[in-house]
Order: structure tokens, then C-alpha cells, then sequence
């Protein structure tokens, strides 16, 4: 126990801030709209049904806020925590009590943020990250800043002691000020709005509100009033086309505008930091710790250790392509779910160009070879495409359009669309490519925008051959490689190409003495 | 970056190419390189397949059953006379499946990893190196304990997906699989994350004496170095 812990008196049980209280409610209220809006139907129910409404709404609303205010006030006593030794021990929970013992070792990532909210009051959100919990595994919501920063440094160095038995020599930051490896400015932000997809994270989030509010504009915007606005625009046939047309750009402009506007929002004066030196020489990779700080109203700061990375992934959608701008995502062990809490905690480099991104790679990743020259597949995907994804599908329902109007010239519409989207198929063939050189495996995939995933081949989980039927006739098969981070395959590669990489995979990962975590 | 080929093309040269580059690298003189030569896979316990046969057919029997049962008491209900008959025949027909599926799959383990494969139509192999495994569970089911065989499941980082189980282990094979991994780790603390539990609330199991020794053994050690063991998750 060192001096500073017992300064902090994080050694007895401590409770958060009481602003913490704001975090409970803001938590609860979230959580209300995201997941449980339809149970509150009865509640409507109810108020509509009754004789007098402003009453029975104004008994419901006053119960309503004493709950939040209670619930959120009971959830604040409750929550407790400390460290002991090794271990951050925390206590929550009102009727079902949790007991949480993290051990340092254990944690992944520690984030500091700063909501709007906790400013004022030099409080902040320290987030403890660890590799199975689903979010994460703590929060402590209300924490004066200092002691957040030193918990991290403590934590950071604990685990460094206990993992590589490294003396501590008092070496600090101020000694070596970390290097600044990248930043974004605002029309970068501009970009990563434009070319991450965030922009259909937009529709995830419109569709709880607009399934509630349907039925209002059902009400409100009535056949007249679609009327009404074709005739503003010149009504008849052309009057509805330039409708339907200002209608679609409407929606891109708000996608686009929601997407800049979050981009803005998490990653506003991004700066991606590396301490890469210790007593004036350069630590190994593997010991390098990222630090990552953004955001607008909420200050986020974030840091992983580049032993951690899984992978190195860099896409970009269409838009991306054409401002050439890429996206960056540095793959850490997660538990698999693509949920937006953990899309939100991805560690995202935004906006890079294509020599930026190498650059970043290089420096990321230790020994990664500048290039890894890659093959594509097999063109029997195009034939399997077309035929199940294309031909087929659309056969057996002209097959049942056919039926009832008895019309021949409907089964020339499957081959019509196989031939209409065989461009795109053939597109979608060239960009799956892959590769391995000194012991780093490349796969890329892509139709419009790209994924280009680049990983250490010794970090692999499992691996996976597989051989369909279909494939099994002309011995191709897919190989599919289970990273902690993300899982990636390659389908349409010859068998024995498949069963070389499972090979060369097992025996990297025999071979390789270093951690992978 | 490289470039995406306007024609891509497979030569097994190029690829062979390339994967020796990979393998260069490490220095590797390893037997495992051969990757042509055929895993030599092992049976699963000789009753498995009957056994799968079995549990495959008593899922659509159950069905079957409870549609006979209420075709015959509610008179409301008159099923089409096509029905029982047809779900006799799926019963019976994935207890075919089931047998031979069962036989097709197939185990190997050698000093680092195990090798799984598994299905008729969709064959896949499986390869899982034991420096990957956080934990695993052994359970048996009332029908594999009489057999004295057992399913176990390893549990590797990256969720669900990347786990992998196999079923129909003879009991032995199943401890000995469980005792070669903790040799593995006690070997190897380099990575510190294995812990193993038993999931057995249902039945006493069958613990040999030497997985308990090194169990403990491991224990030991792992407290020496500091809290190597990754805990679960709500401990």
C-alpha cells in the first residue's frame, strides 16, 4: 500500500461524489428509452382510459420523478469501493447486491471521462474495461479527477509488475512527454463522419422513436398534405418525383449531418499519443501503452497497451474512397457482440490517409512487413453467387408470380437481374484478396468502400477449415480465423491453400513465446 | 498497400510462396509444416454414434408423442392423416443423420493443440492451440454417464464463437485431455490465463487422482507468480 492510496483513503470503503447521482439518473433514463419505452404502454394506457387525466398524469409523473430520484439516491448510497492490495473491490446494487473483486491483472483498458456535468466539479467517470464483460466491468461515476489518474497509473503499473517483474524507477511521464502520432482536425472529423457508417447507426437509432411516433405522423401527414407539397413543387408526375427526390436528400443530409455531428461530438480534438521511450531509449513495442483523449462534451481518455492489439483494421465506405480517407480500428479482445456500447469503446483512429495509415501500422505493430502481397479467390464464388444469392431466389418467387398471371415473359426478369448485378458480384470477387508474409496474415474484402484486416498470425484463437458440398466438388473450402477481436474469413480458396494456413497458423502460434494478451 | 489484381489468380506456387514466407520468419524446422499430410484423427467412444442417433430421434419423437396424445384427446383437433406418419419419418431420419454424423467426427491431440472435425455435407476441421484456452468444463449428461463419456468444452478469448466443444469423449480420453492442457499451462505460465472448473452440479464425476494433484500443483504455482489465474468473471 503506498503512501498516495492511503492519501486518497482508497483503502477503506469510499462512496462516489453525491454528483454521481446525476450519472445514476441520466444511466436509469437511458436505459428507460433504449430498452424498456414499449412496457410504459400500460402507463398510456391507463392515463387515456381515466376520467380525469390531468390528475391521474400528474400522480404518475410526481411518482415517477420520486422514483428516479430515489432510485438513483439508494444506487448512490450503496455504491461503494476500494482497493486492497492487487484488487479494486466494488459493492453495488440496491436489492440484488453485487460484490466485484477486479484484479488488477486482469483489466484491459481503464477510460477516464468527463461528462459536461461532472466539470464543474473537477469529478469523472473512471471506466475499468475487462476482457469478458460484456460492457464494462466497472464504473465509477463521480470520482475527483486526481484520484482517477492515479488509480490508473497505479493499476497500470501494478499489472506491469506483476506481468514483467519490472522495477519501478520512479520513471514518469514528465521525463519523457509521449509522442504525438496522430491527430485529427475538424474536417477530418468532417470526413470520419462521412465515411465511417455511422451513418446508418442513424436508422438504428431513429427506429425505437419512429415506431412510437408513426402513428402521430399518420395522423398529422395525410394524403392531402402529400398533395398539398407535390403542387408546391409543380405538381403532377414531376411534382411527386422532385417530392420523393427532395424527400431521400432530406434524409442523407440528416444521416450525414447525425454522423458528422457524432463524429464531432467523441472525437473532437483527438490526439493519439505513444510513450515510447524509458530512460531515454525506446521501450520494445510490446510494453508501449497508446493514449488516446477526444471529445467534445465529454472528455474521454483512453489508453491500450499495443501488446493488446489483435488486429489492425483500416475500411472506408464509398464516400471514404472518394475523399480517400480511411478509418482505423485497432482490434482488442471483446466478447463479440456488435452492440453500439461496444462499437462505442472501439479504438478508432479517424481519417487517415492511406500513408498515414501505414505509417501507424508500422509503428503499432512490431516487425509488420510494408506490404504483404496478396491472391483472390477462386471464381467459382461468382457462379455461386449468381446462382444462390441471384438466379435462384428470384426464380421461385417469378416462379410464383408466374403462377398467377401466367405471363412466360416473367422468367426472363432472374436472368435479368443476374446479369445486372453481375458487375457488382465481380467487384466483390477482385476485392477479396489475402496474404501472409513473416508471420503477419492481410485480408481484404470490400464491394464500395474496403476492409483491410492485417494481423500477427501468432495471436490467432482458432482456426477453422470448412468445405461445403458445393465447394467439396471442385476442393475449395473457406478458412475461417477466430481472432479475440473479430472473426474473418476467406471463402473459395483452394483446400489445400486452407489447410497450409491452418498449418502455418498452429505452428506461429506454437512457435511465438510472447503474449498475445 | 498491395493492390487488388484485376484477374486474380491461384497458383499453388504463389501461395506456397507466401506461406513459406510466413514460416521462414520463425526459424521453424517444425514436422507441422508438412500441412498435406492428413491429421490423423481419432474416433470418438465407440457408443457415441447410437448415442446421437438416440437424442436426435427423441427430439422429433417427443413432438410426435405430444401430437399423437392430443390428436386422440381434443376432439376439436383432427391432424391430417400425412402428419404422424411424417414426423415418424423425420424422427427416424435424423436419427440416421445423427448416427452417421456422430461417426464423422473425429479428435486429435498432440503436445500443443487439438484438432476437431466434424459433419457429413459441411465438413469442418477445427485447430485450437492450448496457450488459447481459458478455461474448460467437463460435463456428462445422464445418458453419456452410463457410456462413461463426457462433453468438454474449451473456452477461448473472443466469445462465443471462437469456443469449441466436442461431445462423445470417452471419460479417460476426456481427463487426459484435461491433464495434458493443465501440464500445458503449468508449463507455460508465460501467458497466465488458464483456470479450469468443472461444471458437475449435477453428478459426482469421476476425478483422476493425477488431474487433482496437478490442479492443485497449479494453484500452487500460480500463486507464487503473483495471481497468474484470470478469476471468472463474477468471482
Amino acid at each position: 500500500m503506498t503512501e498516495q492510496t492511503k492519501q486518497f483513503g482508497v483503502q477503506e470503503w469510499q462512496r462516489l461524489s453525491p454528483m454521481s447521482i446525476v450519472f445514476f439518473i441520466g444511466k436509469f433514463v437511458t436505459h428507460l428509452i433504449k430498452d424498456s419505452l414499449p412496457s410504459l404502454a400500460p402507463v398510456a394506457i391507463v392515463i387515456f382510459n381515466s376520467e380525469n387525466k390531468v390528475w391521474i398524469t400528474s400522480l404518475i409523473a410526481i411518482a415517477a420523478v420520486v422514483l428516479l430520484l430515489g432510485g438513483s439516491f439508494l444506487q448512490y448510497w450503496y455504491f461503494k469501493f476500494k482497493i486492497e492490495g492487487e484488487k479494486l473491490l466494488v459493492n453495488d446494487g440496491v436489492f440484488k447486491k453485487n460484490h466485484r473483486i477486479i484484479q488488477f491483472d486482469r483489466i484491459q483498458n481503464i477510460n477516464i471521462l468527463q461528462p459536461l456535468y461532472f466539470k464543474p466539479f473537477q469529478l469523472v467517470n473512471l471506466q475499468v474495461e475487462t476482457a469478458g464483460a460484456k460492457g464494462n466491468e466497472a464504473d465509477l461515476a463521480g470520482i475527483p479527477s486526481k484520484l482517477a489518474e492515479y488509480l490508473r497509473e497505479h493499476v497500470m503499473q501494478a499489472k506491469q509488475h506483476a506481468k514483467l517483474n519490472v522495477a519501478n524507477t520512479g520513471d514518469t511521464e514528465a521525463d519523457h512527454p509521449p509522442e504525438l502520432i496522430a491527430e485529427a482536425s475538424m474536417r477530418d472529423l468532417v470526413n470520419y463522419g462521412m465515411s465511417s457508417n455511422g451513418i446508418f447507426w442513424f436508422f438504428v437509432l431513429i427506429a425505437p422513436i419512429f415506431s412510437m411516433t408513426d402513428e402521430i405522423i399518420e395522423k398529422w401527414i395525410t394524403k392531402e398534405d402529400i398533395n398539398y407539397l407535390a403542387d408546391l413543387f409543380g405538381g403532377g408526375i414531376a411534382g411527386n418525383i422532385v417530392l420523393a427526390l427532395s424527400a431521400i436528400l432530406l434524409t442523407l443530409t440528416l444521416m450525414f449531418s447525425f454522423s458528422i455531428l457524432g463524429a464531432i461530438l467523441r472525437y473532437y480534438k483527438y490526439q493519439l499519443t505513444i510513450n515510447s521511450k524509458e530512460h531515454g531509449q525506446v521501450k520494445p513495442l510490446a510494453k508501449q501503452t497508446l493514449k488516446r483523449s477526444s471529445g467534445l462534451l465529454t472528455s474521454y481518455q483512453e489508453s491500450l497497451k499495443l501488446q493488446k492489439i489483435q488486429a489492425f483494421i483500416s475500411q472506408s465506405n464509398f464516400i471514404g474512397r472518394w475523399l480517400k480517407v480511411e478509418n482505423i480500428t485497432l482490434g482488442q479482445v471483446s466478447s463479440g457482440q456488435n452492440t453500439p456500447k461496444n462499437r462505442a469503446s472501439l479504438f478508432v483512429v479517424p481519417a487517415r490517409t492511406s500513408e498515414q495509415s501505414s505509417q501507424l501500422k508500422s509503428q503499432l505493430m512490431e516487425a509488420v512487413p510494408e506490404s504483404i502481397e496478396t491472391v483472390g479467390i477462386d471464381k467459382r464464388y461468382v457462379y455461386k453467387t449468381l446462382a444462390l444469392k441471384l438466379f435462384l431466389p428470384s426464380l421461385i418467387i417469378c416462379t410464383i408470380i408466374y403462377l398467377n398471371v401466367n405471363q412466360l415473359v416473367i422468367f426472363a426478369v432472374p436472368v435479368l437481374i443476374s446479369l445486372i448485378f453481375l458487375p457488382l458480384v465481380l467487384r466483390r470477387w477482385r476485392a477479396y484478396q489475402f496474404g501472409m508474409k513473416k508471420g503477419y496474415a492481410r485480408f481484404e474484402r470490400g464491394l464500395f468502400g474496403f476492409r483491410h484486416v492485417t494481423f500477427p498470425l501468432f495471436k490467432v484463437q482458432k482456426v477453422e477449415v470448412i468445405q461445403s458440398p458445393l465447394q467439396r466438388r471442385r476442393d475449395l473450402a473457406t478458412l475461417k480465423v477466430y481472432l479475440a477481436s473479430n472473426k474473418i474469413q476467406m471463402q473459395y480458396i483452394p483446400m489445400k491453400t486452407a489447410q497450409q494456413w491452418m498449418a502455418v497458423i498452429v505452428e506461429q502460434i506454437q512457435q511465438t513465446k510472447k503474449a498475445w494478451y | 498497400m498491395t493492390e487488388s489484381t484485376d484477374q486474380p489468380n491461384i497458383t499453388d506456387e504463389s501461395n506456397q510462396d507466401l506461406l513459406q514466407d510466413g514460416v521462414n520468419d520463425h526459424e521453424s524446422n517444425n514436422s507441422n509444416t508438412n500441412a498435406l499430410s492428413p491429421i490423423p484423427f481419432q474416433a470418438l467412444s465407440k457408443h457415441y454414434p447410437k448415442l446421437n442417433a438416440f437424442s436426435s430421434f427423441i427430439g422429433w419423437a417427443i413432438i410426435l408423442v405430444i401430437m399423437f396424445v392430443v390428436d386422440l384427446l381434443v376432439d376439436k383437433i383432427n391432424l391430417h392423416f400425412l402428419v404422424l406418419p411424417g414426423l415418424l419419418f423425420f424422427s427416424l431420419l435424423s436419427g440416421v443423420v445423427g448416427y452417421f454424423s456422430a461417426k464423422a467426427c473425429g479428435y486429435y491431440q498432440d503436445e500443443f493443440d487439438i484438432y476437431f472435425k466434424q459433419g457429413l455435407w459441411w465438413k469442418k476441421q477445427v485447430a485450437l492451440n492450448f496457450s488459447r484456452i481459458q478455461h474448460i468444463d467437463i460435463s456428462h449428461g445422464p445418458l453419456e454417464r452410463r457410456y462413461q463419456m463426457a462433453t468438454i468444452k474449451f473456452f477461448t478469448a473472443g466469445g462465443a464463437t471462437s469456443d469449441l466443444r466436442i461431445s462423445g469423449l470417452p471419460n479417460s480420453q476426456a481427463e487426459q485431455i484435461r491433464a495434458d492442457i493443465l501440464r500445458y499451462a503449468k508449463e507455460n505460465i508465460i501467458n497466465d490465463e488458464l483456470t479450469v472448473f468443472e461444471d458437475d452440479s449435477s453428478q459426482p464425476t469421476v476425478h483422476s487422482e493425477s488431474s487433482e494433484i496437478i490442479e492443485s500443483k497449479l494453484e500452487d504455482s500460480a500463486s507464487e507468480g503473483e495471481n497468474t489465474t484470470r478469476g471468472n468473471k463474477n468471482d
